[in-house]
This record gives C-alpha cells, sequence and structure tokens, in this order.
C-alpha cells in the first residue's frame, strides 16, 4: 500500500503546486469582489482602479451562475458588489436583509427618481426596455400590438427568452401581468402565444440566433440585444434577412441595478460605497456608452448625461410606451411564475 | 490507503454529501429555515420533475445499451479484422469524443429545423424534426455521444483479450458467433463498465437536453435540474431532492452490473498474451465493414462538424440560399484577439495537470474497484465514482461551495475557494468518475500473480509496478490520459461557478462571446480548441510510439 500512498500523495501535491503556479490565488482579502453580469463591468472597474487605487476583482458571468453562486456561498458571503440587469434579485436580496444601503450624492433625472429605491437598498445607474421586438422586416410585417402577436400573420414565427434562464425576461412578464390587469390576464395571453407557435429559447442570444437562421422571424428580446443585431445587419446586409427593432406598448422599463452585501467586511464595504459613486459620476457613464453595441446601449439616469448614440432608438419615457414595475411587489412571485412557465410554455 | 481515501472524502465525497445534504437539512448551509425536513421531496414529486426523472432513466437505458452495442461492432471490425476503415475511426474517435454534445445537436437541428438547409432545398420533413425534437432524437444523440465512451472501454480490454479463446472454440467446432459470442463473455466487465459509464453520462449530459428537450417538450431531469439552479429565487434543496433521486437510478445500474459479474473471473491478461491475427475479410464483409464505420462517422461527426461549419462560417444561411456567404472572418477575428489566447492556455495547462493527475488516481481507484478485498471500502468508491458522473456539473461545482467556502475551515487559514487550485481539484474530482470507469475493463483482466510473482521473488511495490502492471496497461492509461485531457479542455459547469476573477477557462470565454451574441466568434473558437486537443492527442499517440519500450506495444498488437 506505500505505492498508493506514493501516488496519491505526488499526485496531490502536483495537482496543488502546478494548479497554483498557473495562477495566483485571486481572493485577495485587499480587494473589492464585483460580481457582475454587464459587459461593462471590467472597464468601469479598471477605471476605478486607476481612479482611486482600490484593486478590484472581477467574476464576470451571465445573471444565472451569478445568482446561484451568491446563493451557494450565503453562509460566507464572498461578494462585495452585485451589478446586473433587472431588479426582482436585489429586491428578493433586499427583502432577505442581505443589501447594505447606501445612497450615492448623485443627481438623478426623472427617470431615475423613479428607478432608484427610496432607502437606497440599490443603485440604478441606467435601464433598458423589455421586450425589443426584433422582427424581419424580409419575411414579415412590422407587428404592431401585443394581439397582432398572436394573430394568424404570426403564426409559428414568434420566439422568446425562458425567464427561468433568462435573468431579464422575467421583468417582462411582470410587465404584462401590470399591463393586463393580473397574473391570469399575462398566463392567457402567454398561452395563446404558445397556441399561435410561439418557441422558446434559453436567452436572448439563443434566440436572436434562431431569428438569424430564420427559424423564427420575430424576436422578443432586451432591447440592447435588439439594437445590436439590427445594427450588425445593417452594417453588412444580407438578402433576405433584415433584422429591425420596434416596441409595442406598453414595454417594461429593465433597470441595470447595483447593490452591495450587508455581511460583506467593512473594507468591502467602504470600497463598494467609494465604487457606487463612481458607477453613478459621469465619468463612469462615458465608459460604460463607449461600446455602442450590447450592454452599452442603455439609457442612463444620471441628470444630463446622454446614452449612447445607438440607444436614442428606444422609445421616450414620455412618450407614454414604457411601464415600471414595482420589483418589491413581483420579486415573491417570480419562482412560481417561472414554475408555471416552465410546466406550461417552455 | 489512509492519504488515497483523505483525498476522494476531500475532492469528491464532501462536496457531494453537502450538496445533498441540503435536501434534508438547508439550515445546515443558510439556504432554509429548517433543520431537519422532506418539504424538498415533497416538491420534487411534483409530477413534473418526476416524469423528467422517469425521461432521463429511459434514455440513459436506451443510449447506454445502443452505445456498447455498437461500440462492440466497432471494437470488432476495427481491432479484429484488416478493415480500411479502421485506421480513419482510431484518429476520429478523439475527435468525436470532443465534439459537445449541443454541437452534434445543433448540426442535426440545422438539416431538419424549420428553414434549415432540406427546407432552403424545399424539402420538408415534419414527422422527422418531430421525431428529433423528442425521445427519439435525444436517445439517437446521445448514444452517438456515448459511443466513444464505450469503445474505449471494450477496445481496451479486447486489445488484451488476446484470440486464444476464440482459436480454442473454432479449434473445438464452434461458429464464427460462437467465438464472438465467447469473447463478449469475457469482456463482460469491460461491457457493463461501458454501459454504467453512457448511462450515468446521459442522465448528466445538459448539451442535448438544452438543445431538443425544451423546443420538444420532452422535458429530462438534467434541464429541470439546471433550471431549478438558474431560477430566482434559486432553491437548492429542491435541487438536491432531485439529484437524490437522480442518484438512486445510478444505485440501479450499480446493481445490474454487480449482479451480472458476481462470481465470475475475467482474469486472462497476462504477459503471455500473444499478438492477434486479423480476419481478412471477403469483398462483401469489406464493404460492409468499411460502409458501417464511415456512416456511423458521417453520423456522429459529420454533422456536427456541419453544424460548427454552418455556425461560424456562414452568414446568413437558413435566410436564403442564393445569397448565404461562406467566409474565415471569425477564425481571423478570433487569432486576433487575446480573448482566445490567454484562456485557451490556461485551459489546457489545467488540463494537462488534470489528466495527469486523474490517470493516476484512477489506476489507483480502478485496481481497488476490481480488488477481491475492500468490499465495503469498493462499494463506497464505486458508488461516489458513479455519483460523481451522474450529478450534473453545475451540482457538483455548487457542492464545492459548499465544501470550500466553510466559514469554518476558512477560520482556520483554509482559503482554498476561489482559487485556481480548488478549479483544478474539482476538475481531476469531476474526470475521476470516467477516466477510473475507462480503466476498469483493463484492471479486471490483469492477472494478480504476475504482481505476486514479482513481489515473491523480492521486488518491491513501486518496481512491481513500474515492470509489470505499467507494461500492460501502458496503452489504456495513455487513452484515459487523452480522454480526460479532451474531456476538461471544454468543460464548461464548473468552470463557471468555480472560476477565479480574472483568469476565465476558455469554456467560459466561448460562453461569454455566445452569450454576447457572438455566434460565430463562439463557435469558432471551440472549433480552434477542438483542433488543438487533437493535435494535443497525435502528439500523446506519436511520442508513446516512438518512446514507448517495444514490449509495452505488444499488448492487443495484431500480426501485420
Amino acid at each position: 500500500m506505500k505505492l498508493s500512498r506514493t501516488l496519491t500523495l505526488g499526485s496531490l501535491a502536483i495537482a496543488m503546486i502546478l494548479g497554483g503556479s498557473v495562477a495566483p490565488a485571486a481572493h485577495a482579502a485587499d480587494a473589492l469582489q464585483l460580481y457582475a453580469a454587464l459587459d461593462y463591468s471590467t472597464n468601469v472597474a479598471t477605471a476605478f482602479t486607476a481612479k482611486t487605487g482600490i484593486p478590484v476583482s472581477v467574476t464576470a458571468l451571465s445573471t444565472g451562475p451569478l445568482l446561484a453562486k451568491i446563493t451557494a456561498e450565503k453562509n460566507n458571503p464572498q461578494w462585495g458588489v452585485y451589478w446586473a440587469d433587472g431588479a426582482e434579485p436585489c429586491a428578493a436580496f433586499d427583502l432577505d436583509k442581505q443589501l447594505l444601503h447606501y445612497k450615492p450624492s448623485a443627481h438623478l433625472n426623472a427617470v431615475g427618481q423613479k428607478l432608484a429605491p427610496k432607502d437606497g437598498a440599490y443603485q440604478v445607474p441606467g435601464f433598458t426596455e423589455m421586450v425589443g421586438v426584433v422582427y424581419n422586416s424580409s419575411k414579415v410585417r412590422k407587428p404592431t400590438s401585443w394581439d397582432d402577436l398572436a394573430s394568424a400573420d404570426f403564426k409559428n414565427q414568434v420566439g422568446m427568452n425562458n425567464p427561468s434562464i433568462s435573468g431579464p425576461t422575467y421583468p417582462f412578464l411582470a410587465g404584462l401581468m401590470q399591463q393586463f390587469g393580473g397574473e391570469a390576464a399575462m398566463k392567457t395571453y402567454v398561452s395563446k402565444l404558445k397556441d399561435n407557435g410561439m418557441r422558446v429559447f434559453d436567452k436572448n442570444s439563443k434566440t436572436l440566433a434562431a431569428l438569424t437562421t430564420g427559424v423564427i422571424n420575430v424576436a422578443l428580446v432586451q432591447s440592447s440585444a435588439g439594437i445590436t443585431t439590427a445594427a450588425k445587419y445593417k452594417a453588412a446586409p444580407v438578402t433576405g434577412l433584415t433584422p429591425e427593432v420596434t416596441y409595442l406598448s406598453k414595454t417594461t422599463v429593465l433597470p441595470s441595478c447595483l447593490a452591495i452585501d450587508a455581511n460583506a467586511s467593512k473594507f468591502q464595504q467602504d470600497a463598494a460605497k467609494k465604487f457606487a459613486d463612481f458607477v453613478m459620476s459621469s465619468e463612469a457613464v462615458q465608459i460604460m456608452i463607449k461600446d455602442n453595441a450590447g450592454d452599452s446601449l442603455f439609457w442612463p439616469t444620471l441628470l444630463g448625461s446622454k446614452p449612447a448614440t445607438a440607444a436614442t432608438r428606444m422609445p421616450s419615457f414620455t412618450a407614454g410606451l414604457i411601464q415600471v414595475v414595482d420589483p418589491y411587489k413581483y420579486a415573491p412571485l417570480q419562482g412560481a411564475i417561472q414554475d408555471w412557465f416552465a410546466k406550461n410554455i417552455a | 490507503m489512509t492519504i488515497f481515501w483523505l483525498v476522494i472524502v476531500s475532492i469528491l465525497v464532501l462536496p457531494i454529501l453537502l450538496f445533498l445534504a441540503v435536501a434534508f437539512s438547508p439550515k445546515l448551509l443558510d439556504q432554509g429555515p429548517e433543520w431537519f425536513t422532506f418539504n424538498s421531496f415533497k416538491a420534487a414529486a411534483d409530477p413534473y420533475f418526476l416524469r423528467s426523472i422517469w425521461h432521463s432513466f429511459v434514455m440513459g437505458v436506451v443510449s447506454a445499451i445502443f452505445a456498447t452495442a455498437i461500440a462492440l461492432g466497432v471494437a470488432w471490425i476495427v481491432l479484429r479484422t484488416n478493415s480500411a476503415a479502421r485506421k480513419v475511426w482510431n484518429f476520429s474517435i478523439f475527435a468525436l469524443l470532443l465534439a459537445p454534445s449541443y454541437l452534434i445537436a445543433l448540426g442535426w437541428e440545422r438539416i431538419f429545423e424549420r428553414a434549415g438547409v432540406l427546407n432552403i432545398f424545399g424539402i420538408d420533413v415534419p414527422f422527422v424534426r418531430d421525431l428529433l425534437y423528442g425521445p427519439f432524437g435525444i436517445a439517437m444523440i446521445l448514444t452517438f455521444k456515448g459511443i466513444p465512451f464505450a469503445y474505449l472501454v471494450i477496445s481496451n480490454a479486447m486489445r488484451g483479450l488476446g484470440e486464444e479463446f476464440e482459436q480454442a472454440v473454432r479449434v473445438h467446432g464452434g461458429s464464427r458467433i460462437a467465438a464472438f459470442k465467447m469473447m463478449s463473455t469475457l469482456l463482460l466487465p469491460a461491457l457493463w463498465s461501458g454501459i454504467a459509464i453512457v448511462f450515468a453520462e446521459s442522465i448528466s449530459d445538459f448539451g442535448v437536453a438544452s438543445q431538443l428537450s425544451s423546443p420538444g417538450r420532452y422535458s429530462v431531469a438534467t434541464f429541470t435540474l439546471y433550471r431549478s439552479v438558474m431560477s430566482i429565487p434559486v432553491s437548492f434543496p429542491l435541487c438536491a431532492a432531485i439529484s437524490i433521486i437522480l442518484l438512486l437510478l445510478i444505485v440501479v445500474a450499480l446493481l445490474a452490473q454487480s449482479r451480472a459479474l458476481r462470481g465470475r473471473s475475467f482474469r486472462v491478461l497476462s504477459g503471455r498474451t500473444r499478438p492477434i491475427t486479423r480476419q481478412k475479410l471477403s469483398p462483401f464483409g469489406s464493404f460492409v465493414s468499411n460502409a458501417s464505420i464511415y456512416v456511423l462517422l458521417i453520423l456522429t461527426l459529420g454533422v456536427p462538424v456541419f453544424g460548427a461549419i454552418s455556425a461560424s462560417m456562414i452568414q446568413g444561411l437558413g435566410t436564403v440560399i442564393s445569397d448565404y456567404q461562406i467566409n474565415f472572418d471569425n477564425y481571423i477575428r478570433v487569432i486576433k484577439s487575446p480573448l482566445l489566447r490567454s484562456p485557451l492556455l490556461f485551459s489546457a495547462e489545467a488540463a494537462l495537470i488534470t489528466a495527469t493527475v486523474a490517470v493516476i488516481l484512477a489506476a489507483i481507484s480502478s485496481r481497488m474497484l476490481v480488488s477481491t478485498k475492500n468490499g465495503a471500502g469498493k462499494k463506497f468508491l464505486d458508488f461516489f465514482l458513479l455519483a460523481a458522473v451522474g450529478l450534473p456539473g453545475i451540482v457538483f461545482a455548487i457542492g464545492y461551495i459548499f465544501a470550500y467556502n466553510l466559514p469554518l475551515a476558512q477560520k482556520y487559514g483554509f482559503h482554498l475557494y476561489g482559487t485556481v487550485a480548488l478549479l483544478v481539484l474539482a476538475y481531476i474530482a469531476t474526470a475521476l468518475p470516467s477516466t477510473t470507469r475507462s480503466l476498469v475493463g483493463n484492471m479486471n483482466q490483469f492477472q494478480e500473480s504476475l504482481s505476486e510473482a514479482c513481489r515473491v521473488h523480492g521486488s518491491n511495490g513501486i518496481k512491481t509496478w513500474l515492470t509489470v502492471v505499467l507494461p500492460l496497461i501502458s496503452r489504456p492509461l495513455l487513452a484515459a490520459w487523452c480522454l480526460t485531457y479532451c474531456g476538461t479542455l471544454l468543460e464548461l459547469p464548473v468552470s463557471q461557478i468555480l472560476f477565479p476573477p480574472g483568469h476565465a477557462p476558455l469554456a467560459v470565454g466561448i460562453d461569454h462571446a455566445l452569450g454576447n451574441y457572438d455566434f460565430g466568434g463562439g463557435t469558432a473558437m471551440e472549433v480552434f480548441a477542438i483542433i488543438s486537443a487533437l493535435i494535443v492527442v497525435a502528439v500523446a499517440f506519436a511520442l508513446y510510439e516512438r518512446l514507448a519500450p517495444v514490449g509495452w506495444k505488444q499488448l492487443g498488437r495484431a500480426h501485420q
């Protein structure tokens, strides 16, 4: 049995030493731990470090795995700041007393004041729309209303994301509940879409891939994703594929939210507050909109800040086409609605 | 052995048990208010979940039986006949092993989906499409994905078998079929290992489920589990309850295996195993065997390659036939981007370490599994090795957070969570079950008297292993190393949850590209990764052929 011991010890030593040598340990206590699901988060973190000298360790994932990680770490949280699209997870964290309330001294525009919680549970530097209706104008006409989408003209043409997998999609369903007058009305409408041949894909990227390969001709996705795809095919046209974005009355505001962990160390919380101050500054907004594609296509809530040039295609808040839902009202329903969707629609 | 068990408990048993414990005691890891409850099982008993678990079980059994049967036939053609197609297969097997199951499913979808390739050419086959988006399609692709696993196990065992036993049957008047039956009986440990691996791999596969299960509305357990893990709010107690039910299915597989092999000996591997003589096939036999291999390769490899090409090189496929464009833009973009280079190097290095360590541990584990001693320990190890492969990767990764993010451990300076070392340990634990299982067939053939004779003549344990055991299992060890390397390079679920900030593994980089609507770029990265892995496999086998002593290469060799 000496052989087994030698081999086991040797192999473990190899794993630990070489594993350690691939890269140094990353969870250094002197770095702010940022868990983010937004493309520009790394660039913002880099600029923040350059300005304050506080190092930031960025864990960049999509919303689902990020929330799974945070939940799994609950008995010993490792995150300092959470930053992603969608207010419902933050509302759920807040109801569970996991958030440190903090109010940066930023001046918000009218929309920002509407979206930011009064008690500073989380910050809202910007918002996108749920949903942008992306349609292939080479194949189908422009949809004009929610009922229109359920008509014979759009039979077998529509696709949407699965709210269990796509973070931004539950707020869309919450918006339908608010607009149509309740849970039952939303379920009736979504069931009608399903009966009309609507297909469900995992998330924005998969639904848009289905649109660009011709499997569907109308995609209900996050506005920023829709605008990016439309712009891509406008720049490099393909015959028969002309994605365009439209909005149906009403679309729902999807805020990007930044929250601070109430159970983090003092260092993490102090650094997190400074980071929140930085994110809510015009300097950070300029970094966030720089790419002019993907997550950068949001509307800033900071007074005087302008969105990326491509983002101006979004409907104006003042035109009355868009609505805000109360995340504290809809967050507790999320599990049940997703469950219903999985069993009946997906 | 204490050290070995300590390692197994640390990297395998503890994460699995802590995750499963949450089903009974959510409070234990702050996942709910109850210290002891069966509520999560009540939720898991929902007809929707039970149906998806039953679907997984059926898919697992069907794919395991078909994949093993096909692999046995292919192994016979490749190792025992002069079929010309055998050389093509030997190289293709690793490409098949590398092809992610979602890519195989994607390729099939591209052909049959609405506005897919057949549709573009004016052919509409809704009946076939409906079959694809349902149990038939899922079982078919899981079978294709399972063939290389079963083949590696069976072919290794067949190499060790020699042809003396078949000759004995023939000398005594037995037919070729009787000889094949005899060979199959002697290969039973390997066949059951193959069935067990494919079954466990199938019920834990997520790629096929994500592509076909949801659109086809045929729920399987992995998709349900994934949905529960990714849902907001996340319910780990429910996931753990579903996982426990999934593990009960594994127990069924283990019981079947142990019942089939009980009381029989399959120890045929010795120093006297002679090179075999390949059967010369008749022109008709040659045609049939070649055609079988090529058709199988087209179905299993050709279709996913088409899926990859259509995703990464064709702009606008599915919209119009007259104006689609084929180009290498995505590949050029990926080569220039640092987003590929560093994740590829990082993952290659991690896969190298993982494969090396996992093969060493798997050699010990597989020896233990076939040992006539260690009754309870053997069953314990067997269960956890299969449990690890049967549980979806994401569940396993969450178990790692539970185990290595404990406040108590960190209080005493045990800071493994969030490091590359922990990620590599998790890779090893994920790879260990299939690596071990791939060696069990060979270990079962090994005659213990060889080592005992060596020890009686004064050799110590290490020398005995190096001079007696290693030469006989060197090729299977190399195959297991390649299997582990390929499997680790593109591993996503564990990487996604456990990667340290700033060091994204390849699969996370690809997922990020796909998530950012860069479908072409992401798939191009995947194709590059597969090509790089094939190069590593080719180099490993070339080095073996060049550097290994002649005696090591004798086993399973045929007279030319």
